[in-house]
């Protein structure tokens, strides 16, 4: 396993209230090495703080994630992320936020230019090298976000709602180069959304979290033919199963959150 | 199933379009007026001047409505101006002002980034040098100009000084400002990327702080110019101010025009260098969201 979670719980302090939020608990979770395993989860379940805490930018108040066996203390090199919002630096040009992970690992500049060129190329920004993102459209600006992710060839790419605010025909033609990048990298992903067709078309394996406190519902293996953006899979019969399955679990989570007055 | 449960808000509507909004009619107007509205920027502005500097030219000379004494015509301004440099009397004080106020906005606007960095990233000198930066900052601190003339005597020494107040504190409140709201999501990415505390500061506090530096120096650059004009005013034997002053006890309007004009043209051309600076600063793109 390249990455475990162990009875994982995440609590967040509430210093004004002098209470503390439950954002996890007791979850626990394997991920294979070369998985596309997609998250999906009502809002405020906890699925940021999952990655979070996989990324190592939060500690779990008790249980452990382990990576490649061992556990995770801080950020590394091997697990990158990519942001719903790009977080990129807005003063920096494409090529130099493409750079800025190996720039911070201390690689020497001669050695950057080729690895950012070849990931600017990956992710079909070429052209763009000199642009600032306020320059992008959002589609464009995750692809750098991507490239940014790939350029420090991480183990696992961990990935937050990443087309979350991207325009419904750029989302599906970068679910559709996105399974063609990580098919041809091999990288286990990690990947957030709100989106059951998303989760459908890119995952091996589907995690369904309950709302907070954020808990493990149901794992929901997707057996669908791969290359997908090549197949129409959204008309095969086990795509609409699949799809009312996660779609009654979400409800059951939805409904709970009515009835008790949360959403 | 419960999907039937979903329902779509945005049923099928049968709307009528909306009408073409009706197109608006282009003013021909008179000629002149035209003129006003197609002329370049430059033009327009070259043309009024002329237009303002001919009223006021005719009204000083023929109808006299102001004695000329309170308001030369601007030939008047203009033979005062070439006089005063010919006889090297502008350019002495000039170069005095200009002196006075590069060594204090040098110092000011070091000292204010430099504060302004630390007191935003430090929690508790923040909470200690606070309150004093806010009250210095509403205060109008030309209030201790007479104390420091006092002190120090009509040197430049007290200008300088006052420069530096009107610099610093604009400066340090924009500085402070930038390195507390950097924003956060940019903090965490580079904490994934690996950064440590260093290039948490410099390769994301710092440069996420640049466009409110520049502010600050535009700004107090601007509170710089008052602080030198004031002080020279009051206590000083040199300077712009002081010679504005002296035309002007002396009954020499027109060599009191002249240095005010002098003083706008360099106040103009200084607050445009840091404005521009401001709006070329690669820092100063947007923060894309
Ligand atoms: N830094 C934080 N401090 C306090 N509470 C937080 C923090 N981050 C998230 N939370 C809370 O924890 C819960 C889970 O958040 P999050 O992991 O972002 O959910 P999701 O990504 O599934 O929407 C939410 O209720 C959120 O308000
Ligand atoms: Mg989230």
């Amino acid at each position: 396993m390249l990455i475990r979670a162990e009875h994982l719980t995440v609590e967040y302090e509430k210093a004004r209230e002098r209470t503390r939020l439950v954002a996890l608990w007791d979850l626990t979770l394997d991920v294979a090495e070369g998985e596309f395993l997609v998250i999906v989860g009502p809002s405020g379940c906890g699925k940021t703080t999952f990655l979070s805490a996989v990324a190592g930018l939060v500690p779990p108040t008790s249980g452990a994630v382990y990576f490649s066996g061992q556990a995770v203390r801080q950020p590394g090199p091997d697990r990158a992320m990519v942001f719903q919002d790009y977080a990129l630096m807005p003063w920096r040009t494409v090529e130099q936020n493409v750079r800025f992970g190996l720039e911070l690992a201390g690689k020497r500049d001669r050695e950057h230019r080729a690895i950012v060129q070849r990931y600017i190329e990956l992710v079909g920004l070429a052209g763009f090298e000199r642009s600032y993102p306020h320059e992008l459209s959002g589609g464009m600006r995750q692809r750098v976000g991507l490239a940014r992710a790939l350029a420090v060839d991480p183990r696992v790419l961990l990935m937050d709602e990443p087309f979350g605010a991207v325009d419904a025909m750029t989302r599906e033609i970068m679910q559709g180069e996105l399974e063609k990048i990580i098919a041809e990298t091999g990288k286990t992903v990690v990947f957030i959304t709100h989106s059951i067709d998303e989760a459908l078309v890119l995952a091996d394996r589907i995690v369904v979290i309950t709302s907070r406190p954020g808990r493990l519902q149901e794992i929901v293996p997707v057996d669908l033919p791969r290359p997908r953006y090549e197949h129409d899979i959204k008309a095969l019969p086990r795509y609409q199963e699949l799809r009312g399955h996660v779609w009654s679990l979400l409800q059951q989570e939805v409904r709970q959150n009515v009835k008790s007055g949360r959403e | 199933m419960d999907r039937a449960q979903v329902r779509t808000d945005a049923g099928p509507s049968a709307q009528p379009a909306p009408p073409p909004p009706a197109e608006g009619k282009i003013g021909r107007g008179r000629r002149s007026l035209r003129f006003l509205k197609t002329a370049p920027g430059n033009v327009l502005f070259v043309v009024t001047l002329i237009a303002f500097l001919a009223f006021w030219q005719y009204m000083q000379t023929q109808v006299r409505s102001i004695p000329p004494l309170y308001l030369p015509p601007p030939s008047a301004i203009w033979d005062a101006l070439l006089e005063n440099f010919r006889n090297g009397v502008f350019q002495e004080n000039i170069l005095y002002s200009l002196r006075n106020y590069a060594i204090g906005l040098a110092i000011g606007s070091t000292a204010g980034i430099t504060i302004g960095l630390l007191t935003g990233s430090i929690r508790k000198l923040d909470t200690i040098l606070s309150p004093y930066i806010w009250a210095f900052y509403a205060t109008p601190n030309i209030a201790f100009q007479p104390i420091l003339i006092v002190a120090l005597g009509f040197s430049p020494l007290p200008k300088i000084i006052m420069i530096i107040v009107g610099v610093v504190f604009p400066v340090i409140i924009n500085a402070m400002t930038g390195v507390k709201t950097v924003d956060n999501s940019l903090v965490q990415a580079a904490k994934v990327f690996g950064a440590n505390r260093l290039q948490l500061y410099t390769k994301v506090a710092l440069p996420f702080t640049v466009p409110f530096i520049l502010t600050g120096l535009r700004l107090g650059a601007t509170r710089g110019l008052l602080y030198m004009y004031i002080s020279e005013i009051f206590g000083s034997t040199q300077g712009l101010g002081f010679m504005v002053l002296q035309a002007t006890n002396k009954f020499q309007t027109p060599t009191a025009f002249a240095g005010i004009i002098i003083l706008v043209v360099i106040s103009v051309l200084i607050i445009k260098a840091f404005e521009t600076l401001e709006r070329r600063s690669p820092y100063s793109r947007k923060v894309a969201v």
